[in-house]
């Protein structure tokens, strides 16, 4: 007797509301036990010292370290994906809740006196599926926790990219500037000789236009350096004069060391997208089996009165058993069945795609590097070399002032293209930093739209040149 | 002070003339000595020797670095180590025995240009002998039977060995000699060369952008003068071998008559006097006339690209456009452009190596805005020696100066404001 009352007051506490505060910073401490340290992901608690630090972090450049801060400080999307994770907390908590008991009666009246029919019924099933219940919820929590920490994740390299892409925008209009400025220092030039009578006005045309093409460039650069500043603003949640008055650092951030040897296992170790999947399909499953029990879901015992017109009570009990003679509960759970099993392959091909995506990253980071490598070590100097010979040509009279703006314009187009380089280098490092850190980017997480693509689809650079 | 190539042709800014006492006076250059009658300036007379009644010459053809000036050489073809050949002084009537050894990795055959020669002896590769293989010795042998002005070169792939620079000159005297011979008798090769600036051998590929034209293989102001004491007589005997240029020779100070060609000599009625003779592609010619204007004069080709060397053709023409503004212009462009120190930039203000200012050198009054085929003709009152007198001292009042303006008051010059 006293076991029971003592389980009854359990099972009373347990069905008490409970405390928000508690369950989200519960849910922090979930989120930081799966979302490795290097993935910078720092998760606010909304204290006021927060706000002047995100403050003091506009007051200078922005960094690629500084955004991510700041984006961690500033983003609602942040504070909303700890919200979700308590949704489905909730949801856990509300699957081990056990069904209401249903209190049932009847009276009539008759010559002889009513009669009433009192009865209590408990679904009784439902009791015992709670532990299923409790299972596939759990299953799905601990899925949304890996689509958050994937978003999390995400948003901590989005924040470094756009630093990325806004730095190099910087550069890129710097370089483009200087271009367009020799540019125009040959317009003057050749105009000074066409006005002389020394040039003719083809001569001029032709300086015009490349003066032209030169603040086409320009032009384009300073778009992409406004929609790149926009990608911080929206990250950084930044709007009226605040989106307005910050400044932002030309250093290109830079991917910690990466581990290039291994990278296929260690970004399937680390995917979130896939632990995602794996705990869907595991909710299905124990779905399944739910369904298959579900026939017999309407099963309730209690017990019951009646009173008989004449006046005599009589006391018992009543049960409710559905007979599964038309249907069996198979349907629902072979479709959950199915549905899993759906799941797991898709488990298996997500998989598939990560291990060739972290292959794809690595061959063309060890590509790019190259790439750069040479063009730091080489092409440049030549180029540079080039214009320092066509100046010394100039000066012994054997070609024109054009020649030799013309070797300076190459040469800042050359850096332009080392500049696209190691922006994509970059890029693509960000991006297997992400991988290794349980995010494959360019793949959207849940519904989402794809929130980044690779910058090759979006950056029309090397190809302008 | 150096003109700049580019500050040139800004506008003549650097002709600047300051007084003779204060001006940079150049060094000549030392003097080839004499040998035999004829001199050849900056080269060698070469008289050959005589064994058994024959002259006999050996001409090794072999590579060369031959310096154009100080500061500008090139890999050319030569004979006996030099570029040009040595000037061959013989006699008419003389027989003459003329060993050839080949040094070159090519073959190779020697032309007696405008001698009458057996047809064997013409040296026309492939024509009249077997092209001379290298490492072989090849005798041409044949008397002299006319005399006058003449050249030899190479008849073998003409157009790379000539561009490369195998070529001489062949002075056959009359026979008994002249009796009212020229006191001085110089002679003169003038040819043309590919060599942009930085390279280190001529280009034969070209056609016509030849940019070192030279008097005897050499550009002012490396050019030896000539000299002559007032009242001497003077022969110049020049040929040329370009490839591709006539060339009209000016002498200041005097005029001359055209005494001969290598078809001979012109009788003295019909001589013409010029101060200006055109001397084709492939011709002799020789002037003569009397030392008798005491000064340094000017001996150059009339045509003004002639003048100068290393010349780019491909650049705007800057004449009339402000001053300045195109170094200022690559000063905006080009980061570290009119900074001073440091290798980088001092590379930014030099001119490729191996290559010359495109004018000549400093006289007496100031820059000689000259080079390529330009040298001086020294005649003076009295000459101890042969060598290089100097630059020439002006009588008082015989100088172009400034006008004063009395002078131009005198003569009713007004000056518009």
């Amino acid at each position: 007797m006293r076991g029971g009352l003592a389980s009854l007051a359990l099972l009373l506490a347990a069905c008490a509301a409970p405390d928000a505060t508690v369950i989200l910073n519960e849910e922090r401490a979930e989120l930081r036990a799966i979302i490795p340290a290097s993935a910078g992901v720092e998760l606010p608690v909304g204290e006021a010292e927060e706000m002047e630090t995100a403050r003091a972090i506009l007051q200078t450049p922005l960094t690629g370290e500084s955004l991510r801060r700041l984006v961690f400080l500033r983003n609602p999307e942040v504070r909303a994906h700890l919200l979700e994770l308590g949704v489905a907390r909730m949801a856990l908590l509300q699957a081990g809740r056990v069904v209401n008991p249903s209190l049932g009666g009847s009276a009539r009246w008759f010559d002889e006196g009513p009669e009433i029919e009192v009865g209590l019924a408990q679904a009784v099933v439902s009791l015992f599926m709670v532990p299923l219940r409790e299972a596939e919820s759990r299953a799905e929590l601990n899925a949304r926790r890996a689509e958050i920490a994937d978003r999390l994740v995400r948003l901590s390299a989005e924040s470094q990219l756009a630093a990325l892409e806004l730095a190099g925008a910087q550069r890129r209009i710097a370089l483009r500037e200087a271009r367009r400025d020799a540019a125009a220092e040959a317009v003057q030039l050749m105009g000074k000789l066409e006005k002389a009578g020394n040039a003719l006005a083809i001569d001029a045309v032709g300086e015009e236009l490349a003066l032209s093409k030169a603040r086409l460039d320009l032009a384009r650069a300073e778009r992409m350096e406004s929609v790149a500043r926009e990608a911080v603003n929206r990250l950084a949640s930044l709007w009226g004069s605040e989106a307005s008055t910050w400044t932002a650092s030309e250093l290109l951030p830079v991917a910690p060391e990466l581990d290039l040897d291994r990278v296929e296992s260690l970004a399937v170790s680390a995917n979130f997208e896939l632990r995602r999947r794996r705990f869907e399909a595991e909710a299905l499953l124990v779905a399944a089996g739910l369904a298959t029990d579900s026939v017999w879901s309407d099963l309730s015992v209690g017990p019951a009165a009646q009173r008989e017109p004449g006046g005599e009570w009589g006391v018992g009990g009543e049960f409710t058993l559905p007979i599964p003679l038309l249907d069996d509960g198979g349907v629902m759970a072979l479709s959950a069945r199915f549905e899993a099993e759906a799941r797991l392959e898709r488990h298996t091909a997500a998989a598939v795609a990560i291990r060739s995506e972290a292959r794809r990253t690595r061959d063309v980071i060890e590509a790019l590097r190259a790439e750069l490598r040479f063009l730091r070590e080489s092409h440049l100097p030549l180029q540079h070399r080039f214009t320092v010979l066509t100046l010394q040509n100039y000066n012994a009279m054997q070609v024109g002032v054009f020649e030799v703006m013309r070797a300076r314009q190459n040469e800042l187009a050359a850096e332009d293209e080392a500049l696209e380089t190691e922006l994509e280098l970059r890029c693509e490092e960000w991006r297997l930093w992400a991988l290794l850190n349980g995010v494959q980017l360019g793949i959207s997480s849940g519904h989402e739209a794809n929130p980044m693509p690779p910058r090759s689809e979006t950056t029309p650079t090397r190809k302008e040149h | 002070m150096h003109p700049t190539r580019r500050g040139f042709l800004k506008g003549g800014a650097l002709l600047v003339s300051v007084g003779r006492a204060s001006a940079g006076v150049a060094v000549p250059p030392p003097r080839t000595r004499r040998q035999g009658r004829v001199v050849t300036p900056n080269g060698v007379t070469d008289p050959g020797r005589m064994v058994k009644g024959a002259r006999i010459f050996h001409l090794i053809v072999q590579t060369v670095t031959h310096e154009f000036a100080p500061g500008l050489s090139a890999e050319c073809f030569g004979y006996n180590g030099r570029v040009h050949g040595p000037t061959l002084e013989a006699t008419e009537g003389e027989r003459v025995r003329i060993y050839v050894t080949n040094r070159l990795d090519t073959n190779t055959t020697v032309h007696w240009h405008g001698l009458y020669v057996p047809n064997g002896m013409d040296g026309v590769g492939g024509l009249s002998q077997r092209p001379i293989e290298p490492g072989e010795t090849f005798l041409y042998e044949f008397e002299l039977r006319q005399h006058g002005t003449y050249m030899y070169h190479s008849h073998h792939d003409e157009m790379t060995q000539m561009a490369l620079g195998l070529m001489g000159m062949f002075v056959v005297h009359p026979r008994g000699g002249e009796g009212d011979g020229p006191a001085r008798d110089y002679a003169y090769l003038l040819s043309t060369w590919a060599l942009k600036p930085g390279l280190a051998r001529p280009d034969p590929n070209e056609m016509s952008d030849f940019n070192v034209l030279t008097l005897n293989a050499k550009i002012f102001p490396a050019t030896e003068a000539m000299v002559a004491k007032r009242g001497e007589r003077v022969r110049i005997r020049i040929g040329n071998l370009s490839a591709m240029d006539h060339h009209p020779i000016h002498l200041h100070g005097h005029s001359f008559a055209v005494t001969a060609t290598d078809g001979g000599a012109i009788p003295p009625s019909a001589q013409w006097r010029e101060v200006s003779v055109l001397v084709p592609v492939g011709s002799t010619r020789t002037i003569e006339f009397i030392a008798d204007n005491p000064g340094d004069w000017a001996f150059h080709c009339h045509m003004t690209h002639h003048v100068m060397t290393q010349m780019g053709h491909g650049i705007p023409n800057l004449v009339g456009v402000e001053a300045g503004d195109f170094d200022a212009a690559l000063g905006r462009v080009i980061p570290g452009f009119g900074a001073m120190g440091g290798s980088d930039e001092e590379q930014l203000h030099e001119i490729p190596p191996n290559s010359l200012p495109m004018m000549g050198g400093a006289g007496p009054f100031g820059y000689i805005t000259m080079s390529g085929m330009f040298s001086i003709l020294k005649v003076r009152d009295h000459l101890e020696t042969d060598s290089d007198p100097g630059w020439y001292e002006n009588p008082p009042g015989t100088v172009a100066e400034v006008a004063s303006p009395e002078q131009l008051a005198a003569d009713g010059i007004e000056l518009p404001g």
